[in-house]
């Protein structure tokens, strides 16, 4: 086991080498610094100005030596400051992953054992009305757009029939009643996608061999499902919640602009809003190293669900 | 003479026992798929999606998406007839500008369509040419290529998508650009898959042996093949491309304040809803455009890929 994960920690040099590179060209090779001044300090901006701004955020150093700078401040998780809010960003992040966790953590954890357990009844009772239903109530689901959830929700829940606070956030437990919404929210929107998934997934394996010599064998239905096709079931699972779980900490755009909630995802947004480059940066980089490491734990737990894994 | 007689009914007897009809891929596809209800509904919806967005985008129906409508008001002045219910004149209202917002969710299609297109050329083009060469000639080739492809994937999409957009600058044709340029992972790992698969076939090694160039026979030979699982990513692709614009234009990215584009009018939706009485009319023309036609190619794409392949994942 230590072997397969030293092997696993090895492979993500050239990755994270690949993340700073393809982080350093979006903003010095896609963009220009010139470019950026410009947008950072508006079209009247005279030539000092710009050139002052290029030295600044060293831009004016070559190429090569810039790309070896912002790797190196990359790596040690030196983003610099804001440019609107002169906050330092490494603050900032901290500061936004509480909110972002404590509204995302609990809304995947419910739509994750949810979505699992109906997948779970629809492959049970397939081809009935039942499953049918569902999986054209998923694809129904599915086509819906997430903002259209989010503000349809808002307003009927929150603003018309005021079940639920419109927006907001408080620190300790009172804030609890802000982020139910939201959680239910985000459930509903992902459980199309997710059901029709995990139903696959499932579906996959109760045709196959072992299910029929289990039922052969007398088994319960029950033991049968959870105990055999579950853990059969494993690695494609783990592999979407893998996909999942940066986005945890990331927090969700669209869900924390709407509800106020001050995570990382609305610091994206604002970030957005007021052209602010070394947040974005440091936000793809942040994501990218957390997308990274998630992958890194679906590897460990492929190897924990199917030992065959670590030989490969 | 007569015994060639009888060879012949035997032939034909034998003919007749094996007369289970013989179709190619697309035509057993094609078999399935009109054997398939709601396939065949999503299809002639998707059809209709693709005749009404190249007519406005012609310029030859909802033309007059940009008018503003006046209305006079009990003083006898000529004001913007904004936010008008749904009426005769305007069959789904008029919006803030006091523009029909029938013309504009007409005119969305056309917006939609365009970001779609230029997606999937995009995406479609380097995943093609990528997973041919990597498949294909392997070795460093490979090794270069998957290293690239597993750098992007292991960047959140929608981050990189933003990001990108944001140092191409804000519009609708850099967010159908960065779309494409971060969405071609998955399809290049199919195409990739494909060729390493083709590679070693009777019919590949057959053309080498005939001196055919390499670029010709990936090209050629081998990419008719793997058109297949092209057309469902290209069918799917469309709902990526659909709802990408609607995230990106809400961000602030994609469509500017006077585009007709279904992104723009569901993210302006929050202000409307606000008012009182609530203006509900743009937010659910768009949505319902937006439902119809995603739910359509979802039906659509999954219908096709059961048809042509129904263990491909994508």
């Amino acid at each position: 086991m230590s072997a397969y994960i030293i092997r696993r920690l090895l492979y993500l040099v050239p990755t994270v080498l690949g993340v700073c590179l393809i982080t350093f060209l979006l903003f010095n090779v896609v963009t220009t610094g010139e470019a950026i001044a410009k947008q950072r300090l508006g079209q009247h901006a005279t030539a000092e100005q710009i050139e002052a701004y290029l030295k600044v955020h060293g831009y004016d150093k070559p190429l090569l030596v810039r790309f070896f700078i912002t790797m190196k401040d990359l790596l040690t998780f030196n983003f610099g400051r804001s440019e609107v809010t002169h906050q330092k960003i490494t603050t900032m992040i901290f500061n936004g992953m509480g909110p972002s966790l404590s509204l995302m953590v609990p809304a995947f954890f419910f739509t994750f054992i949810i979505s699992i357990t109906i997948a779970l009844f629809t492959a049970l009772y397939r081809n009935t009305w039942l499953d049918r239903s569902a999986v054209v109530l998923c694809i129904i689901g599915m086509s819906v757009p997430f903002l259209a959830y989010i503000i349809l929700g808002q307003y009927i829940l929150g603003y018309r029939f005021k079940y639920f606070p419109v927006s907001g956030y408080e620190w300790g437990l009172g804030v609890f009643k802000f982020l139910i919404l939201p959680g239910l929210i985000y459930l509903v929107a992902s459980l199309g996608a997710d059901v029709r998934f995990y139903r696959t997934v499932i579906l996959d394996e109760i045709n196959q061999d072992y299910v029929r010599t289990a039922r052969a064998k007398g088994l319960n239905q029950n033991i049968i499902l959870f105990k055999h096709i579950l853990k059969n079931a494993m690695i494609p699972i783990i592999t979407r919640v893998v996909v999942t779980l940066p986005f945890l900490f990331m927090g969700s755009l669209l869900l924390e602009d709407f509800y106020g909630i001050p995570g990382l995802g609305a610091m994206a947004l604002n970030a957005i809003d007021g052209n602010d480059f070394a947040v974005i940066k440091a936000l793809t980089f942040i994501g990218s190293i957390l997308y990274v490491l998630a992958n890194l734990l679906g590897d460990i737990l492929y190897a924990l669900v199917d030992p065959r894994v670590e030989f490969k | 003479m007569g015994r060639d007689k009888e060879e012949n009914k035997e032939q034909i007897q034998e003919q007749n026992l094996i007369e289970l009809p013989v179709r190619s891929l697309w035509q057993d596809a094609i078999h399935r798929l009109t054997k398939n209800r709601l396939a065949v509904i999503s299809f002639f919806i998707i059809l209709l999606y693709l005749t009404v967005a190249l007519l406005s985008g012609l310029g030859l129906i909802a033309t007059r998406y940009d008018e503003q409508a006046y209305k006079t008001d009990p003083s006898g002045v000529s004001v913007l007839d904004s936010y008008r219910p749904p009426c005769f004149d305007h069959l789904l209202g008029t919006d803030i500008q006091g523009r029909d917002v029938l013309s504009r969710v007409i005119q969305g299609s056309w917006i939609s369509l365009r970001v779609a297109l230029t997606m999937s050329v995009i995406y479609i083009t380097i995943a093609v040419i990528l997973g041919a060469l990597a498949g294909y000639f392997g070795g460093w080739v490979d090794d270069l290529i998957q290293w690239i492809y597993q750098t992007l994937a292991s960047i959140p999409g929608l981050l990189l998508i933003i990001a990108l957009t944001f140092v191409l600058g804000k519009g609708l044709t850099n967010v159908a650009i960065a779309l494409g340029l971060v969405g071609w992972v998955s399809l290049c790992r199919l195409m990739r898959a494909e060729y390493l698969k083709h590679k070693s076939r009777d019919y590949v090694l057959a053309a080498k042996a005939q001196g055919i160039g390499d670029f010709r026979i990936m090209f050629r030979h081998i990419f008719p093949n793997t058109l297949h699982i092209v057309i469902i990513s290209f069918s799917l692709g469309f709902i990526h491309a659909i709802m990408g614009e609607v995230v990106l234009t809400f961000v602030g990215l994609g469509a500017q304040s006077h585009e007709p584009s279904w992104g723009r009018m569901i993210s302006e939706a929050r202000a409307e809803l606000a008012r009182d009485p609530a203006v509900y009319w743009p937010l659910l023309s768009a949505t319902v455009a937006m439902f119809i036609v995603c739910l359509a190619f979802n039906i659509f794409g999954d219908a096709l890929r059961d048809s042509l392949d129904p263990k491909l994942k994508v």
